[in-house]
């Protein structure tokens, strides 16, 4: 991270190597140059409430997009989905669900809960790259976010 | 103004003669000049000069006499195009065009004159080509023509080949100085034209000479299109002044209607006929026939109408008068004579009567129309006449007229004398006999007047008996022999008066017209003289005849013993003395006689014993009636006599021939037998009944009941005769054990009468049981039982069967615990069996009523019970309810009561029912329903916990499934990201190594994928619906083509049967199966995979066939085992579960898979479901 008050991209995702994929994926369009990857959802509060590890960070100067996986130790993804959009400050942050889980209750639990995505961990390698890309190009690219 | 715009012509420019001429100047001069001027520059010398010169010259000599060749032959050319132009043109018509010069040659003819003249006519003279009589015909014309004159004639010709019919024109062919130099002839062919136009006029013709009126009206507007003189002379005007009127303008409006109908008919039908008024412009009217016809064109459409009018003022008068005549006629007979007819003689011979008058049916009975029945005549014509009326019907059928007397027979059996006058009538021409009339005059009076006087006075000399004739005034001017006795005691004479007191009663009689009988005594005889008035004349006749003996034997009688009058009186018995001459009159009778006759005497004496007959005595048998009195001296006899009212009543006739006065005379006594007759009727009745009766009837001695007689019944029933049974009494016929009772029951059927049963004995010994009625009667005197048997076996035996259906009944009752009831729907009491009893604990003797068997229920039950039985008493509805009750001993029980109202005359008068204990039944019931619902309630739990297991199960399998691929996707990734990063640092070998790497993982993944579906399949929910098979075959084919070449792969699919199954499911099985088929052909240039069905009759049979690479069938059975292959990774790739799936699938389905194979050649798989509605699992 170069400047930790911009943070594009907050990637939470507990498992290293499907973290190092996302990165990969993303770096090859250049977009992982201001992203903040932490491995748990206590750790993902934190930094965007500004407290704890983080404390003192500028919360209004939100990311443009948070990866969530759902599946995270401490505090999973569904818990932090719903303190973000409750809370006024973070609600309009776009969340994007990143999970292998395709179970229709999870699905319909994370929509309900308001997010603005959901992406199914793809299997194999080279789909899990492309769809990473993807993600990557639309959130931070293509869509437009509150200043 | 003119929109057309000036037609331009082509540009063929016509050279014409002037610009050739200067074109030719202007070529020839530039030649000159040029020329001259080349041939000076060439030319050395003087020699080469003329050379030149004199080759010019030729040269241009040549180029104009080419060029005058070219011009000449073009102008010739065109002359002779245009010359064959004409030619053409003129041939074309068929017409005779012909240009004749002033030789009166033909210079130029068409070629239609070859045709008529035969060829080569040019230059022929005409006279020559047509010949001379047709010549000379036509010459005035062509001299005209030759003269300048247009001429134009039409004329009959006759050519050489014919008559002809033609129309000629000649035109003058003038030269600019007005000199004829020939003409131009036209000749047209009109002969056919001219038939036609003569024959257009004969029908003209016809049509204005036709008598009757022809009028054509036009169907649109309904007017007059154009009619004949004659119709317009109906109408009293010129044909102009009619034609255009209205058509219905031309009749009388009351026939309107009438015409407006007709001529709908003949539209519909094509024609009519009808008659109506027809009006004149000047407002007269007479009668016409109009035949109508609708003419049709050829489609059908109506183009005319057209009338033929028939003036038929006069036809109508004469048929007036004929009406008239007739009338009068009839009029006239009526009035003359007493009926008179017209009838007419069919071409047959048969005379049929067209009219005759009313008084023909009053005299003769008969009506007009059975008048004109064939049969009637011989009923009508008295037999004996028939001869004669036929003599006189030759005479008037030959044309003579006759009359004739005869009888005839009325319809009511009177007889008539009739005189009949008839006439013939002739036809139109005289020759036949249509007809005849006649007049028919009643003479039956003046016959019979007749008769009688000829009967009477037929020889009245020798008549033995006095005849006289006398006037009104009393004058006799006639008497016979025989009056003279009768003269002379009244001393008179022919030409006398008769005495005074004659006189008065002549005059009575005349006046009356009434005939009377007095009794005149001359000395020693007695006359009874009949007076009678003649009919129509003023004057008596007297008829005599001599009672003297008559009176004697009167006179003997009333001078007879008093005895004998007294006995005659005091007969309890009818008596009458008849006297058997003449018409056997009766003498004398008493007074019994005169009652049971119901005359009075006066009434009966001097009247023939016939009077008190029904029908009168035949007088030929009285010879032998009297000759058998004789011989019997006293004959009896049975016969029937009438009253005076006209009753008739049977008696008993005792006669004899007595000698009163020394005269026979005729003693009959008399005896009203009716009741007699009454008694021997009904004895035969009754013996008849007794006869017929089924019954033993026997008539037994009250003393010792002996059997006095016995019907037929009872010889039958006991086996008997009739003598036998004759001989018994009545203890004979009992069963030995019931002797003893016979004595105490006769005295009780003696009292009063007896009803009982025992059991008679038959003759073989055989008992059969019986009821017995008898009675006790007076018959002659002795005292009689008479007793009526009946054999009551079968009936026995039916109470038998009904004694132990009722012990069946009641045991099944009590072991159903089902009882009946029934009470009476006015007084609501009644009864019912013992087990209904028992159910409600209560003591079965007691009696019971309906508020009782009420009152043990209790709340709902007993307000449904309550409305059920109000129901049924009122309005007559049955009820079935279960009900809960309370018993006398205050147990719960549950009770079925089922009732049915019986009805009579509409209303309900009992009611019955049964009534069951089905408590225990409702226990069972309750019982079953808990065990149900527990039963629901463990099924519900268990399915929840299936659920339940299932879902952990998927959970599970998924969780685990990921949680396999996702270190996978790290390994694959990773390997990659060596690859790519590391790329420089790698050899080949190198990248090899990590490629296996990746692939393996990638393998791994698709292990677990395929690993996680085989164990979906199980759990899967299937939902079935009817599959198109082909369409899903070929769709799915299609896709997993997509990555091959199509070429290579020849895919023939037939016609499969859809099939009731899980879409998704059946989709993967065909996924499987074809792209296996695809993959292990994949190896071959050219492969065939063909997808089929077979036919079998509970199953569905598809198939899937490839031409790759086969299988051994050896190993057919590990073929659909989970990771079973037959062919290595190198080979073809695969997991080994695509063909383990599908028979999974299928399985579920209720199905079965089967393969062949063979090894390179290729190999069918088969799957086959179950052809039912429903799959299962």
């Amino acid at each position: 991270m170069n400047d930790s008050s911009i943070v594009e991209v907050l990637l939470v995702e507990d498992n290293p190597r499907d973290a190092e994929l996302t990165i990969r994926a993303l770096k090859r369009h250049n977009l992982a140059n201001r992203l903040i990857h932490v491995e748990d959802g206590a750790e993902a509060l934190d930094f965007l409430f500004g407290r704890g590890k983080y404390e003192g960070r500028q919360i209004d100067i939100s990311p443009m997009v948070v990866l969530l996986d759902l599946k995270l130790p401490k505090v999973n993804g569904l818990e932090v989905l719903r303190s973000m959009k409750s809370d006024p400050r973070l609600h309009t942050i776009p969340v994007v669900i990143v999970t292998s889980s395709a179970e229709d209750p999870d699905i319909r639990a994370a929509y309900d809960l308001g997010a603005n995505g959901y992406v199914i961990k793809p299997v194999q390698f080279d789909e899990f790259i492309e769809a990473m890309s993807k993600v990557g190009v639309y959130w931070l690219m293509v869509n437009h976010t509150l200043k | 103004m003119n929109k057309y715009q000036t037609p331009r012509l082509p540009k063929n420019h016509n050279w014409g003669a002037i610009e050739i001429a200067i074109l030719y100047l202007f070529i020839g001069g530039l030649w000159i000049l040029l020329s001259d001027r080349a041939a000076a520059s060439i030319a050395r010398d003087q020699e080469m000069l003329t050379t030149i010169g004199l080759y010019k010259g030729w040269g241009y000599v040549l180029v104009t006499a080419l060029l005058l060749y070219w011009l000449i032959q073009r102008n010739t050319a065109v002359v002779r195009a245009s010359k064959a132009q004409l030619q053409q043109i003129t041939d074309a018509l068929p017409v005779l065009i012909s240009y004749v010069d002033k030789d009166r040659r033909y210079q130029f003819t068409n070629r239609t004159y070859e045709e008529w003249f035969g060829d080569s006519t040019r230059g022929k003279a005409v006279e020559e080509v047509i010949g001379n009589t047709a010549y000379q015909t036509i010459s005035e014309y062509i001299e005209k023509a030759l003269q300048g004159e247009p001429v134009t004639y039409e004329s009959a010709i006759s050519y050489s080949l014919g008559e002809r019919f033609i129309h000629a024109t000649y035109v003058p062919d003038k030269a600019a100085d007005g000199r004829v130099k020939g003409f131009f002839a036209l000749v047209q062919d009109i002969t056919e034209n001219k038939q036609a136009r003569d024959e257009l006029r004969q029908w003209a013709d016809a049509f204005n000479g036709c008598a009757h009126g022809i009028a054509i009206g036009d169907p649109v507007t309904n007017r007059l299109v154009v009619c004949n003189p004659a119709f317009a002379g109906m109408h009293k005007c010129r044909v102009e002044d009619i034609v255009g009127s209205a058509i219905l303008s031309l009749y009388a409006p009351i026939d309107h209607e009438k015409v407006r109908r007709n001529v709908e008919r003949a539209d519909q039908i094509g024609h009519t006929r009808y008659e109506a008024h027809m009006l004149r412009k000047d407002g007269s009217t007479f009668p016409v026939q109009m035949d109508l016809v609708s003419m049709l064109g050829d489609d059908g459409e109506l183009l005319y109408r057209v009338a033929t009018a028939q003036d038929i003022t006069e036809r109508q008068m004469a048929e007036k008068a004929l009406q008239d005549s007739k009338e009068r006629y009839r009029i006239v007979s009526e009035l003359t004579s007493d009926y008179a007819y017209r009838d007419r003689v069919e071409v047959d011979g048969n005379i049929i009567p067209e009219w005759i008058t009313e008084s023909f049916t009053r005299i003769t009975g008969y009506t007009f129309e059975e008048a004109q029945t064939p049969g009637l005549w011989q009923k009508l014509i008295h037999p004996e006449d028939m001869p004669v009326l036929m003599k006189h019907m030759q005479q008037v059928l030959s044309g003579q007229a006759d009359s004739v007397e005869m009888r005839v027979i009325t319809k009511s059996g009177e007889l008539r004398w009739l005189q009949d006058f008839s006439n013939p009538v002739w036809d139109a021409d005289q020759e036949r006999v249509v007809g005849l009339y006649g007049a028919v005059q009643d003479i039956t009076e003046r016959k019979q007047a007749e008769e009688q006087s000829k009967s009477l006075a037929r020889f009245p000399d020798e008549n033995p008996n006095p005849v006289l004739r006398a006037t009104y005034e009393g004058k006799i001017i006639y008497a016979n022999a025989a009056s003279e006795l009768l003269l002379n005691d009244l001393h008179c004479q022919v030409g006398d008066d008769l005495p005074p007191d004659w006189l008065a009663l002549i005059k009575e009689l005349i006046d009356a017209g009434t005939r009377k009988t007095i009794d005149v005594r001359c000395q020693d005889t007695i006359y009874s003289i009949i007076i009678a008035p003649i009919p129509d004349a003023n004057y008596v006749n007297l008829y005599g005849r001599d009672i003297t003996e008559r009176k004697q034997v009167e006179t003997a009688l009333l001078e007879s013993s008093i005895q004998f009058r007294t006995l005659f009186e005091a007969s309890p018995d009818a008596i009458v003395l008849i006297d058997p001459h003449g018409n056997w009159p009766i003498l004398d009778c008493n007074t019994v006689a005169c009652q049971m006759n119901g005359y009075t005497r006066d009434e009966l004496i001097g009247q023939p014993i016939d009077i008190l007959n029904p029908s009168p005595f035949p007088s030929t048998e009285l010879d032998e009636y009297l000759a058998n009195i004789r011989q019997a001296n006293v004959l009896r006899y049975e016969t029937l006599h009438r009253r005076k009212d006209g009753s008739v009543f049977p008696i008993e006739v005792s006669t004899s021939l007595i000698s009163l006065a020394g005269r026979d005379v005729l003693l009959g006594i008399d005896r009203d037998i009716t009741e007699r007759r009454r008694a021997e009727e009904n004895l035969r009745r009754f013996e008849l009944l007794s006869e017929h009766s089924r019954d033993i009837i026997l008539f037994l001695r009250r003393e010792d009941g002996r059997i006095l007689e016995a019907n037929a019944a009872a010889a039958q029933a006991y086996g008997y005769t009739h003598e036998e049974l004759l001989a018994l009494t009545v203890r004979d016929l009992r069963a030995r054990d019931t002797r003893d009772l016979t004595a105490e029951q006769m005295m009780q059927a003696d009292a009063g009468g007896i009803l009982f049963e025992t059991i008679h004995l038959r003759k073989n010994g055989t008992t059969f049981p019986v009821e017995v009625s008898s009675q006790g009667a007076t018959i002659g005197g002795m005292r009689t039982l008479i007793s009526i048997v009946r054999d009551i076996t079968e009936r026995k035996q039916v109470e038998e069967a009904l004694q132990l259906k009722d012990k069946l009944l009641h045991l099944t009752s009590e072991m159903a615990k089902v009882g009946g009831w029934e009470f009476d729907a006015q007084t609501l009491h009644g009864t019912w069996t013992d087990e209904v009893a028992k159910i409600h604990d209560l003591d079965p003797s007691k009696e019971t009523s309906v508020e009782i068997g009420l009152s043990f229920y209790l709340g709902e039950s007993r307000t449904k019970i309550d409305q059920a039985i109000k129901e049924a008493i009122e309005l007559g509805k049955p009820y079935d309810l279960e009900l809960e009750m309370l018993s006398a001993k205050g147990n719960r029980k549950w009770v079925r009561t089922v009732s049915l109202p019986i009805m009579s005359d509409g209303k309900v008068i009992k009611m019955q029912g049964i009534f069951q204990d089905i408590t225990e039944r409702k226990q069972v019931e309750d019982e079953i329903r808990r065990l149900n619902e527990e039963l629901e309630q463990r099924v519900i739990e268990r399915t929840a916990q299936l659920e339940a297991a299932n879902k952990e199960l998927e959970a599970f399998s998924y969780s685990v499934s990921h949680d396999l691929r996702a270190p996978l996707r790290a390994i694959d990734g990773y390997t990659r990201i060596l690859v790519e990063d590391y790329e420089t640092n790698l050899d080949a070998e190198g990248k090899r190594i990590c490629g296996t790497i990746s692939a393996e993982a990638r393998r791994m993944g698709q292990l677990i994928d395929d690993l996680l579906a085989f164990s979906r399949l199980g759990r899967k929910q299937m939902f079935t619906s009817k599959i198109d098979m082909k369409s899903l075959a070929v769709s799915i084919f299609n896709e997993l083509l997509k990555s091959e070449d199509p070429a290579r792969i020849d895919f023939q699919i037939t016609k499969l049967p859809a099939v009731q199954a899980d879409p998704s499911l059946i989709r993967q099985v065909w996924v499987n199966l074809l792209a296996n088929a695809i993959k292990f052909t994949s190896k071959k240039e050219r492969a065939v995979i063909k997808v089929g069905s077979k036919q079998s009759n509970d199953e569905y049979i598809y198939y899937v066939r490839d031409t790759g690479a086969g299988f051994d069938m050896e190993y057919v059975d590990k073929l659909f085992g989970v990771f079973q292959r037959l062919h290595g990774e190198s080979e073809f790739e695969g997991t080994g579960v695509g063909l383990a799936i599908v028979q999974r699938i299928i399985r579920r389905h209720g199905g079965r898979v089967w393969a062949e194979g063979e090894m390179e050649k290729g190999a069918t798989f088969y799957f086959a479901l179950p052809r039912k509605e429903n799959s299962h699992e």
